[in-house]
């Protein structure tokens, strides 16, 4: 009974101290805490964060609705987020400064959650074993059977290979994307396992020619301890894909305010914060994702990958399309 | 509960003292609590019992059940067999023969319980990642179709590995315990009367061992079906893979009750049928032998070496020897005390868990025995199993619904301050309530089996001495107890140290644990900083492991 006690006096404690801010967040960098420890430095603001899923912290929101505990949620897929703001979690950004730093038509229409930061869905392909003539321009091009035992692509369950299926139904359709994924799973070179940065050392050790990965993990392979990582990387070119059509599929880390929380102010405070061009620009640096406000320049690392035409199209339809993504990779038998 | 049942199963000469006012009281505590502990269970179960079923039931059912199904069969049968190989004979040897090293083996060989299986899984990736070049080679020589098949077949091999040496220990102690005390002593007089070495075996050793297999193998199996992690990470969709997908992916919480329900339903009618095929049976003598243990020849020594070392290098060795490669490796900042604040947060959330445990267990269990009724028993069992078989990610849930409900019933404007913050979510007492829920089966299983040891003889006499039965149980039970709370609290310990799913949804903010920060780091593949508290975590729980085996367990009840 003493530590319940204890425990009881240490949740008390921080309410009546200095003024704080609590996140519920999927980003797990170490970025993160680098920035919230340069803004605390700052504003005198603390930054107390849960790390956890998605679906997890969002689960968690519906059942406190009643006394919100956390300020802030931040989830790396805009269909996350707009599910948030479907189930009337989030708060609308009033904050003409703050909304005027993006790009036309990168907010969503709720305006109940800002981006944060953008990563691209890559192909990277073989430099020893294809030529750049001959590697696939489009994410269609992946389902071809000249692939067949080729691709490397990771489980079905990971976010970013929703979203990428999900931005397929809203561009081409039920059918369209049915072909896709079939075709996709029947071109792997092994049943999908590992983290995307697997898939790219398993193309530098042969097992298959082409692989898709989320484009930051090129940047921290590239500066990765482990000299295995660095060779893996350099062995694989890249491609974005869809530069002829719709652009190649991002999706964005982003945060939204949270209803009735207790420091809307100092997350408000926050945000302004993490869009300043200083601290995108850092973000840049330090995980290799995209910046998102207007007038941010790419790292030389970045450059070197080449220009690219996102597709921001998409990106709002995206929770839309978001089960049916799932289900289409059920039926095909996408792992 | 096996154990249960033989404990309970003693006719009802107490059962005029049933009605004191102490016992009352305890009984009213127990079946409160028991209760409360009991309902995110009811939760989970809800959506069995109210035959609701989300929208994506039917998919679920066409596409992703049959191969869940299979997948988890196989990895259960086969986790079970490798567990048997390794932990069965090195029991065995360690109880039976006299060998160098033979105490300090038989201490190391609980360790690898130290291990998490989604640690385990992260640590064979250089194996896994050497069998590449053999691979491809197949692929070049053989054809993409039969290099698929073996890929398939290896993935398969390695997770029922990644488990079974990570579990193996459960059945080590419960066969251990066995082998070392009655079957010893019967085994010797079965080999006086002329039984050659295979019968004795059959007809002495296999029955008498039966109930600890049985304990063992169920430990080992809910861990199976409810790990996560391992599975994931390599790709082989499990019944509770689809668990989280079902709700992850498809965003329907409802159906992945409702497949989480079904889990546990199948877990107990498969328990109440183990219970109910056993019948009566049951195992008296629970002394130690005080035989001597045989001596060895040469060879024999060698033999026991290597039923002893091969799992221990498994299970402990080797992923300890590249946890510390790794940690050699590790160029980050990252210094052993930037991770003191972690290690004290996991030492709170472990002591606090196995303090609730501890006097639960102690309460129900106490209450079961002194009131020799009926319904004290079934309902114990039921509490004290209940927690175990289910998703720990879905019974999270159902505590954040209780808190929920919790925190209307204390309206905020009227009720205490104090009070509604302890009622938050994210405050420590839901964690410690769920961790209770979900272990209190850990350390109900090992007090039980000490409660066995203890003759209901004393019970008596401490009654016809005109004690009350809360002094018995404070002058009689508690003492001899001692060794088995030590056990029990440091299983649920381990146990909770590792655990990963209720404490990342249910912890209070800013709130790390060595497992969950370790988990992190794989998460983001950064695998070499996994290593500094990964060997922290391993050391803490190696540490409270060797205690116990030194001091713990049930030390026989001196006689005289």
């Amino acid at each position: 009974m003493f530590s319940k006690t204890l425990l009881t006096l240490s949740l008390l404690i921080p309410t009546l101290g200095a003024a704080e801010l609590r996140l519920y967040t999927e980003r797990h960098y170490a970025a993160d805490k680098t920035i919230f420890n340069q803004f605390t430095e700052k504003t005198g603001i603390e930054v107390k964060v849960v790390k956890a899923g998605a679906n997890e912290l969002l689960a968690r929101m519906k059942a406190e609705k009643d006394s919100p505990q956390a300020d802030l949620y931040v989830a790396v897929d805009a269909a996350a987020l707009d599910r948030a703001s479907e189930a009337e979690l989030l708060t609308k950004i009033d904050d003409q400064d703050l909304t005027s730093r993006y790009p036309e038509g990168f907010l969503p229409s709720s305006q109940q959650w800002l981006p944060l930061t953008m990563r691209a869905r890559v192909i990277v392909y073989s430099k020893d074993r294809v030529s750049a003539e001959k590697a696939p321009q489009t994410y269609a091009d992946l389902a071809k059977p000249e692939w067949k035992g080729q691709v490397l692509i990771r489980s079905s369950s990971s976010h970013y290979n929703q979203s990428l299926l999900a931005s397929i139904l809203a561009t081409d359709g039920k059918p369209a994307a049915l072909a896709w994924a079939g075709g996709v799973n029947k071109n792997m070179a092994r049943p999908p396992q590992g983290g995307d940065r697997d898939q790219v050392r398993a193309v530098a050790q042969g097992l298959g020619d082409l692989a898709v990965t989320n484009s930051y993990y090129l940047g921290i392979l590239e500066q990765s301890e482990d000299e295995a990582d660095r060779k893996a990387r350099e062995a694989v070119e890249i491609v974005f894909p869809n530069q002829n059509g719709r652009g190649t599929h991002v999706n964005i880390s982003g945060a939204g305010i949270i209803k009735d929380s207790a420091n809307q102010k100092e997350a408000l405070q926050l945000l302004e914060y993490l869009s300043s061009s200083e601290v995108q620009a850092q973000y840049q640096e330090l995980t290799s994702e995209f910046a998102v406000v207007e007038g941010v320049a790419p790292t030389p690392l970045q450059k070197a990958w080449g220009e690219f035409k996102p597709d921001f199209e998409t990106l709002h339809e995206l929770n839309g399309h978001h089960e049916a993504a799932v289900k289409l990779f059920d039926v095909v038998g996408w792992q | 509960m096996p154990f249960l049942s033989r404990l309970f199963r003693v006719r009802r000469s107490l059962t005029n003292s049933a009605q004191t006012p102490g016992l009352l009281i305890g009984r009213f505590l127990a079946w409160g609590l028991g209760l409360m502990l009991l309902s995110p269970v009811v939760f989970v179960l809800w959506g069995v019992l109210s035959g609701q079923a989300g929208e994506s039931w039917p998919h679920i059912q066409e596409y992703l059940l049959p191969e869940a199904i299979g997948n988890t069969l196989i990895l259960v049968a086969g986790v079970a067999i490798f567990s048997l190989t390794l932990g069965l004979p090195a029991a065995w040897v360690v109880s039976q023969y006299r060998f160098p090293l033979r105490r300090l083996l038989s201490i190391l060989l609980v360790l690898p319980l130290a291990l998490p299986p989604y640690i385990a899984a992260y640590l064979t990736t250089e194996l896994r990642e050497a069998t590449i070049p053999w691979l491809v080679q197949i692929r070049q020589t053989q054809g993409v179709e039969s290099y698929l098949l073996i890929e398939k077949f290896l993935r398969y091999f390695w997770l029922i590995l990644i488990l079974s040496v990570t579990l193996f220990p459960y059945l080590f102690l419960a066969s251990r315990a066995v082998f070392s005390r009655s079957s010893r002593n019967l085994s010797e007089a079965s080999r006086l009367l002329g039984a050659k070495p295979w019968r004795t075996w059959r007809t002495i050793h296999l029955p008498l061992i039966r109930p600890a297999l049985v304990a063992g193998l169920f430990l080992i199996s809910m861990e199976v079906v409810s790990d996560y992690g391992a599975a994931k990470h390599l790709g082989i969709n499990t019944l509770t893979v689809v668990i989280f997908r079902t709700w992850f992916g498809l965003d329907d919480l409802t159906s992945a009750r409702h497949l989480a329900g079904w889990l546990l339903l199948t877990i107990f009618v498969l328990l109440s049928l183990e219970r109910w095929h056993r019948g009566r049976a049951r195992f008296a003598d629970s002394q130690p032998s005080r035989l001597p243990l045989k001596s060895c020849s040469p060879t024999r020594i060698f033999m026991c070496w290597l039923a002893c070392g091969i799992p221990l290098f498994l299970g402990f060795l080797y992923p300890l020897f590249i946890l510390i490669k790794w940690q050699w490796k590790n160029t980050s900042t990252e210094l052993w005390s930037s991770y003191a604040q972690e290690f004290f947060q996991t030492l709170t959330l472990g002591l606090g868990a196995t303090g609730s445990c501890l006097v639960l267990s102690l309460l129900l269990l106490a209450v079961a025995r002194l009131s020799q009724k009926r319904s004290d028993r079934l309902f114990t069992t039921i509490v004290s199993t209940a927690g175990y078989a289910s998703p720990g990610t879905v019974m999270a849930v159902g505590v954040l619904g209780i808190a929920s409900w919790s925190r209307q019933l204390n309206d905020v404007s009227t009720g205490e301050l104090w009070f509604h913050s302890l009622l938050v979510s994210g405050s420590f007492l839901w964690i410690f309530f769920a961790l209770t829920a979900r272990y209190l089966t850990v350390s109900s299983q090992v007090i039980i089996s000490g409660y066995q040891s203890i003759p209901l003889g004393l019970d008596q006499a401490g009654r016809l001495l005109g004690r009350r039965l809360p002094a018995i149980f404070g002058t009689i039970h508690l003492p001899l107890l001692r060794g088995p709370l030590l056990s029990a609290g440091v299983l649920v310990f381990v146990d909770v140290s590792k655990e990963l799913p209720l404490t990342l949804l249910l912890r209070p903010f800013d709130f790390e644990t060595l497992g969950t920060t370790t988990y992190s780091y794989a998460n983001q593949g950064l695998i070499f900083s996994c290593a500094t508290p990964a060997l922290l975590l391993i050391l803490l729980s190696a540490t409270s492991l060797t205690l116990v085996e030194l001091f713990g367990w049930n030390k026989p009840i001196k006689t005289k």
